[in-house]
């Protein structure tokens, strides 16, 4: 029997056995074997020399914390799944786990199959006997590469790691050109902006890829069967109806002798408001065709198909991030390009007229001007609720519309209580966006919130002021309220449907905060939750969850965290009470970078987070990734560095987030493929 | 057909009585609801998703055996590579229905069905939206429409070609998954005839098929759909699935309070968490056996014999023990004879065989040649015992 337990592994997946041929499912958890081993007699490990103390700092803060404690630990150590294995690490709880992991993984590099170090074979599942648990490490990816730097440096451990903490880049702070589908509000605006009149009837429309709760990534959003068929019988809807109404659709009169010329105003005049762009004669040709193809003598006929047509053309479903290659190994994107990317990542919608205006004198090409046009956009109505569905996104708050929950634990938390959670969330948002500091640590931990008539209700007496000409109350108290993290939404959507979650929300701080991702449970663990139990507090019922093995290696990285959370309920309501006692939220975070510390309640997490440059570079990234539509995967590790700069530098003002990406180079210039030089 | 319910089983409460001849299901049990079916059913155990664990893993394997993309398969699940070979002149080569899929988006927990590796089907959660797709243009002058739907199609095709020697290999990739979703979309401009006259022409709903609590009314209009997409001939392959596999779906109209999810990883000591547990196993069930009963119920067009005889159900879920997140003996039942390749009334046991064998028999009673499916490494060849 051989298996291979492990995790080395990016995104969901668990630990898996690689074959077969055992355990009965009432055999209990199985042991694993052989981690490193490359046959049915495994070769000793070859010696690795001892690290010395700035040279284990460096792999903590590379190797250990952001791959090895999250990824391995959980099966690879004395009581987890992969006990039995070669690859066997102690916890970050334990007296010298740093040189004791060195060793192991050192080894594990250390040893060669053919040319290749086995860690690395195994961690990207190349190794001839696979790596059946999910989802790996490839070849090229960063943690690849920091894993392959690793194996360099535990050959030689000369210690002449140098100072210098954060390397300067080398890399160009641009990515590269892409395609970008528009999403499905992206579309509804542009259908919108096209037809200049809005749409009643939402089409439905197949659902997309969701990467660490973003639905934009460019390399995610591609056109399915059932999708292309939706957009076909939309854009045929909408077609037949705009036939109908001529004159409002028409610049000019399709009367006589002007029919011809009136057909191609049309076609230039609809065109420009769905490409985004002024057409082509190439283009006005083609769709003059199209109109003659499908008019047979009857103009209303020809309006309808180019409609049909350009609603589903590539270049109104997809934002063009392509530009012309310049010979140097780059592209530049024109004016048009530049202007979409603004609109729609500030917007959610094409560009406005002043806008395309700017794209057509080439003022785009200019930092200082995009960042006075993203001013202008930001501060709209619809500037306002994007920068809100970032939020929404980045804490997964979308699902509180669908989260279930149980009206027998929970009463009274019905629709109207989700909706104007959902107007709460964005109330608080704009205000320390636009009233307050519009500072990150506001946003975490500001001792306010607001509340409508049903809130008011719902979350009940709380120190509520008078409301405003919106209905909106605001009350400050800090041990109610902690910013984003209090929140009647998100504390809805993590919890269970009947109960809190110390995990949902220790994943959500873990993963969305700290931009360390978790994996699920290992295989062949029991994983029931502890069973509802009115005498004891969620704390005391998850207890033995993050004490004791096989749970604990992965659970203090979560649980503790969750802890601090204790004082509200699975729905939004402040309980700081059980039985009359004062609920312990006390809690701690360990094995981070610097952020670790124990905290006392939601306030003493929320503070530990505003304060943590951690925690700033998180939100920076993930920003970054939503204005980009871009993941760490892109080469954009340098303009990331570049913009947690400028972000830290602002004093963590969002706005000076926003417009250093605005004034990015990535905005105007991608690198040339390949055939390209 | 497939029908997917989620997160595996709890063994000791699924396993009919233990002999392989004479099928019969234990009172209480999940699979009791299946009562009265038995000739119809085959009830395969100890079937492996051979090397994988998990509920992401489990459904990527579920019905591609592995996504391989050198494979015989090259990554396709199941009812795509089947209705590329049995749906060419319907006109949609595969219908996918879902019930409430996609609350987390597209990922490998909520998409079964796969063209190739890597690339998902998307299932349709909207039953209105399905219901105006499946009997889309009824009563149009179809030959003019289609025409200039085809000078639509072809313009759009010229414009996708000439971007792509701008872009690099990825981007170009993108453009081709459209250029043949488009193709498949062309298939469906294929006129109504059956469809006016076959009889079923189910009612369009009018209730938010993403609210929680309509679950199972999404559902049922789904299966309606489904049957009449097949009983009209608009479609030989279509597949229902029911949530995604880590299931937050609360099945309130059960009485019950916590997500299907939570409940399954309750441990044998919890007996009100196996019981809720089980409450909804046998709900699934139900619903199988309703889709099953329809199917039992119609003639088959052309030929003696219900539709039932001349087809396959496939009841999957991507786990085995529920709550070990294993892959290993997961509960498979079979409905329907194909035209008398299964013998029904059976138990099967298989002793931890990969479920490759599975598919590949099931090509073999579709008609197809295809020595294996999936990943070769785990195993080829047939199912010894399944087909007659």
């Amino acid at each position: 029997m051989r298996r291979w337990f492990c995790c080395f592994a990016v995104g969901l997946w668990a630990c898996g056995p690689a074959t077969q041929d055992t355990l009965s499912r009432d055999a209990g958890p199985p042991l694993a074997q052989d981690a490193g081993s490359q046959g049915p007699i495994a070769p000793p490990l070859p010696e690795v020399p001892a690290a010395c103390e700035a040279e284990l700092q460096r792999f903590s803060r590379t190797v250990h914390i952001p791959i090895a404690s999250r990824l391995c630990i959980a099966c690879h150590n004395e009581d987890g799944a992969a006990s039995g294995s070669r690859l066997q690490l102690l916890g970050s709880d334990r007296e010298g786990y740093l040189a004791h992991n060195w060793q192991a993984l050192g080894q594990l590099g250390a040893l060669r199959l053919g040319n290749d170090p086995v860690l690395l074979l195994r961690a990207s599942g190349l190794h001839p006997e696979g790596h059946p648990g999910g989802a790996l490490v490839p070849p090229s990816t960063p943690d690849y590469e920091v894993l392959a730097g690793f194996i360099t440096d535990a050959m030689d451990p000369a210690c002449n790691v140098p100072e210098q903490t954060t390397p300067e880049c080398e890399a160009p702070p641009y990515g590269p050109a892409v395609l970008r589908r528009l999403t499905h509000l992206e579309y509804q605006y542009s259908v919108e902006a096209a037809l200049q009149r809005p749409v009643l009837n939402e089409p439905a429309l197949a659902a997309d890829r969701v990467v660490d709760g973003f639905s934009n990534q460019a390399d995610q959003l591609t056109v399915n069967a059932l999708l292309a068929d939706q957009y076909r019988t939309h854009a045929e809807d909408l077609g037949r109806e705009l036939s109908t109404r001529l004159d409002e659709i028409l610049p000019c009169s399709p009367a006589g002798e002007l029919q011809d010329e009136c057909k191609v105003l049309f076609i230039r005049d609809f065109g420009l408001r769905a490409f985004r762009r002024p057409l082509s004669s190439a283009d006005v040709q083609r769709y003059e065709q199209l109109f003659d193809d499908t008019s047979q003598g009857d103009f209303a006929s020809g309006v309808q198909w180019v409609v049909t047509a350009m609603l589903q053309s590539p270049h109104f479903l997809y934002r063009s991030e392509v530009g012309l290659a310049d010979g140097q190994g780059r592209r530049q994107l024109d004016g048009f390009e530049i202007a979409s990317q603004l609109a729609y990542f500030l917007t959610a919608s094409p560009p406005d007229e002043l806008l395309m205006e700017a794209a057509r004198a080439g003022r785009l090409i200019d930092p200082e001007e995009r960042i006075r046009q993203a001013r202008r956009l930001a501060g709209s109505r619809r500037g306002q609720a994007a920068l809100v569905r970032f939020f929404e996104s980045w804490l997964d708050l979308g699902r509180l519309s669908t989260v279930p929950k149980d009206p027998g634990t929970y009463a009274g938390f019905n629709a109207q209580v989700r909706q104007s959670m959902q107007a709460e969330t964005a109330r608080f948002i704009a205000e320390v966006m636009w009233s307050g500091s519009g500072r990150l640590p506001e946003l975490l931990s500001a001792p306010y919130s607001f509340a409508d008539e049903t809130l008011r209700s719902y979350y009940q007496p709380l120190p509520w002021q008078a409301p405003d000409a919106a209905g909106w109350s605001k009350s400050v108290d800090p041990s109610r309220h902690v910013g984003l993290l209090s929140q009647g939404g998100l504390l809805s959507v993590h919890a269970h449907a009947n109960d809190a979650s110390p995990i949902h929300r220790g994943k959500l701080v873990r993963e969305r905060l700290l931009c360390q991702p978790l994996m699920p449970p290992p295989t062949g663990v029991s994983v029931e939750l502890p069973a509802l139990d009115p005498e004891l507090t969620t704390r005391e019922r998850y207890a033995a969850h993050s004490e004791l093995e096989p749970c604990r290696s992965c659970h203090r990285l979560i649980d503790p965290i969750g802890f601090g959370f204790e004082a509200f309920d699975g729905a939004g309501r402040f309980a700081p009470l059980h039985a009359g006692e004062p609920v312990d939220a006390s809690g701690e975070i360990v094995d981070s970078l610097d952020t670790d510390g124990r905290f006392e309640g939601l306030r003493g997490l929320a503070e530990l987070l505003a304060g943590s440059s951690e925690v700033h570079r998180c939100f920076s990234n993930r920003l970054q990734r939503y204005a980009y539509g871009l993941s760490a995967h892109a080469g954009l590790a340098c303009a990331e560095v570049e913009a947690y700069r400028t972000f830290a530098d602002g004093d963590l003002q969002v706005e000076a987030l926003i417009w250093s990406i605005v004034g990015s180079e990535h905005l105007t210039t991608r690198t040339a493929t390949a055939s390209e030089g | 057909m497939v029908f997917y319910s989620p997160t595996g089983t709890v063994h000791r409460h699924w396993r009919p009585d233990s002999d392989p001849t004479q099928l019969r299901f234990v009172a209480g049990s999940v699979l009791e609801p299946l009562a009265g079916l038995e000739e119809h059913l085959t009830v395969l155990d100890g079937l492996n998703y051979a090397g994988v664990a998990s509920h992401d893993r489990g459904m990527l394997h579920m019905l591609t055996g592995g996504p391989d993309p050198l494979s015989e398969t090259r990554g396709a699940s199941l009812d795509q590579f089947v209705a590329d070979h049995v749906g060419g002149a319907s006109r949609m080569a595969s219908l996918q229905l879902g019930v409430q899929t996609s609350e987390l988006g597209a990922t490998m927990q909520s998409r079964m069905s796969y063209r190739r590796a890597g690339v998902m089907v998307s299932p349709n959660d909207d039953p209105r939206d399905a219901h105006r797709r499946i009997f889309a243009d009824l009563g149009e002058d179809t030959l003019a429409l289609y025409a200039k739907r085809r000078s639509v199609l072809d313009l759009v095709r010229g414009e996708l070609n000439s971007l792509k020697p701008r872009l690099g290999t990825k981007e170009q990739m993108k453009l081709d998954a459209h250029l043949e979703a488009l193709r498949a979309s062309e298939q469906g401009f294929t006129p109504l005839s059956t469809g006016a006259q076959c009889g079923f022409h189910p009612a369009a709903v009018t209730f938010d098929p993403s609210l929680n609590d309509n679950f199972p009314q999404v559902g049922r209009a789904q299966m309606d759909l489904m049957v009449a997409a097949l009983a009209c001939d608009l479609t030989r392959v279509a597949s229902l699935q029911w949530s995604y596999a880590s299931s937050a779906t609360v099945l309130t109209h059960l009485g019950l309070s916590e997500a299907y999810h939570t409940l399954s990883h309750s441990d044998d000591g919890n007996a009100q968490g196996v019981a809720d547990y089980l409450t909804g196993q046998r709900w699934y069930a139900e619903q199988f056996a309703y889709l099953v009963g329809r199917l039992r119920d119609l003639p088959e067009p052309g030929a003696s014999g219900s539709m039932l005889d001349h087809s396959i159900v496939l009841w999957m879920t991507e786990l085995g023990d529920s709550r070990l997140h294993e892959c290993t003996d997961v509960p498979v039942v079979i409905a329907g004879r194909a035209s008398g390749q299964l013998a029904g009334g059976r138990y099967l046991r298989f002793q931890g065989q990969p479920h490759n064998r599975l598919l590949t028999s099931i090509c073999r009673a579709m008609g197809l040649s295809n020595l294996g499916f999936g990943d070769a490494s785990t195993g080829t060849g047939l199912l010894e015992g399944l087909l007659v």
